[in-house]
C-alpha cells in the first residue's frame, strides 16, 4: 500500500487540531465519491449519504490515531468501505468485493471465431467525448449509467481505480482484495462498460 | 503471434502499462498489422477515459454541513478527546 505523503501527515496534523479548512478540503475532495463508492454497496443514496457522513465523524474522532502507514485517502475510503458493509450485512446482504469477476463469459467470447481472430471488426468509434449528446443523453451520463448497472465489485474497482489519490495497491488494501482479483475486475468492468458505450453508438449510426 | 483474443485480453494491462517489455512489443506488432485489434484497444482506451471522467468528476461539493462534524472539530481544537 501506498504511503501517506507528506501533504497527507500535514493534512492529517491539521484535521487533528480541529482545523475546519483541511476538513473542507478532504471533504470536497472525497466525498462525493466516497458518496457513489457507499451507493453501489448499500444500494440506496439516501442510506449512502448516511454512510459517508458517519464516516467523517469516524474520521474526526479517529484522526489523532492515523500512523500514516497508509495514504489518507486510503484509510478513508476503508474506514467508508467497512461501514457500508456493515450496513449492508445489517439489512440482510452481504457484499463480498471478491466475487463479480469469476464468471467464465467476459462477454468477448462470442466476438472471436474458433481461431482467436475477430468474427466483425470492432466499430471504430468517432467524437467519443464525454460532451456528446447520443441517444438524448450526454455519453458521459450513458457510461455513468453503464456503471451504475455493475456487479457491487466492479464498481468499486472502477470508481477507486479513478481517484487520484489512491495506488493500485490502496484499491486493494480499500476492499481487502488481492491485485490479481482487482486486475479481474477492472477487466470486466470496462468490457461491460465499453459493450454499453458501443450499443449506444451503434444506434446512432443506423 | 498473439491471436486477436488474446490481444483483447490484454488490451487493459496494455491501457494500465502493466505489461511486460516481451508482451508489449508483441503486441504492439500485432496492433500495427491488426485494423480489428487497433479499432478494439482504441475503444477501451476510450471507455477508460470516460470511466475516469466519471470516478473523478469535480462537482462542487455543498459545504459540509452536519453539526456532528462542528462539535468534533471544535473538541479537537479544544484538545479535548472525542467521545467514541
Amino acid at each position: 500500500m501506498a504511503t501517506s505523503t507528506p501533504n497527507d501527515i500535514e493534512l492529517a496534523g491539521r484535521l487533528a487540531a480541529g482545523d475546519r479548512a483541511a476538513f473542507e478540503e478532504l471533504y470536497r475532495r472525497h466525498n462525493r465519491a466516497m458518496v457513489r463508492l457507499a451507493t453501489a454497496i448499500v444500494r440506496s443514496r439516501d442510506t449512502a449519504e448516511d454512510v459517508a457522513q458517519d464516516t467523517w465523524v469516524a474520521v474526526l474522532r479517529n484522526i489523532g490515531g492515523f500512523q500514516g502507514r497508509s495514504s489518507l485517502a486510503a484509510w478513508i475510503f476503508t474506514i467508508l468501505s467497512n461501514a457500508a458493509r456493515s450496513r449492508a450485512a445489517r439489512d440482510g446482504r452481504m457484499v463480498s468485493f471478491d466475487s463479480g469477476g469469476d464468471d467464465a463469459d467476459d462477454g468477448l467470447a462470442s466476438a472471436f471465431d474458433g481461431r482467436g481472430r475477430w468474427r466483425d471488426l470492432p466499430a471504430l468509434w468517432d467524437e467519443v467525448t464525454p460532451e456528446r449528446v447520443v441517444a438524448g443523453r450526454s455519453l458521459l451520463d450513458h457510461v455513468n449509467r453503464a456503471i451504475e448497472s455493475l456487479p457491487p465489485s466492479q464498481q468499486a474497482v472502477l470508481l477507486l481505480r479513478g481517484q487520484k489519490d489512491l495506488e493500485p495497491a490502496d484499491v486493494c488494501a480499500t476492499l481487502g482484495i488481492s491485485d490479481g482479483a482487482m486486475r479481474v475486475l477492472l477487466h470486466r468492468a470496462r468490457l461491460a462498460v465499453r459493450r454499453k458505450l458501443d450499443a449506444v453508438l451503434a444506434e446512432c449510426r443506423l | 503471434m498473439l491471436s486477436c483474443r488474446g490481444v483483447a485480453e490484454r488490451a487493459n494491462a496494455m491501457i494500465d502499462g502493466d505489461l511486460g517489455g516481451w508482451e508489449a512489443a508483441t503486441m504492439r506488432l500485432h496492433l500495427l498489422l491488426c485494423r480489428g485489434c487497433a479499432r478494439f484497444l482504441r475503444q477501451m482506451r476510450a471507455t477508460q477515459d470516460m470511466t475516469e471522467a466519471v470516478a473523478s468528476e469535480a462537482v462542487t461539493q455543498p459545504e459540509a454541513a452536519d453539526a456532528r462534524f462542528d462539535a468534533l472539530l471544535s473538541e479537537l481544537r479544544n484538545g479535548k478527546p472525542s467521545a467514541g
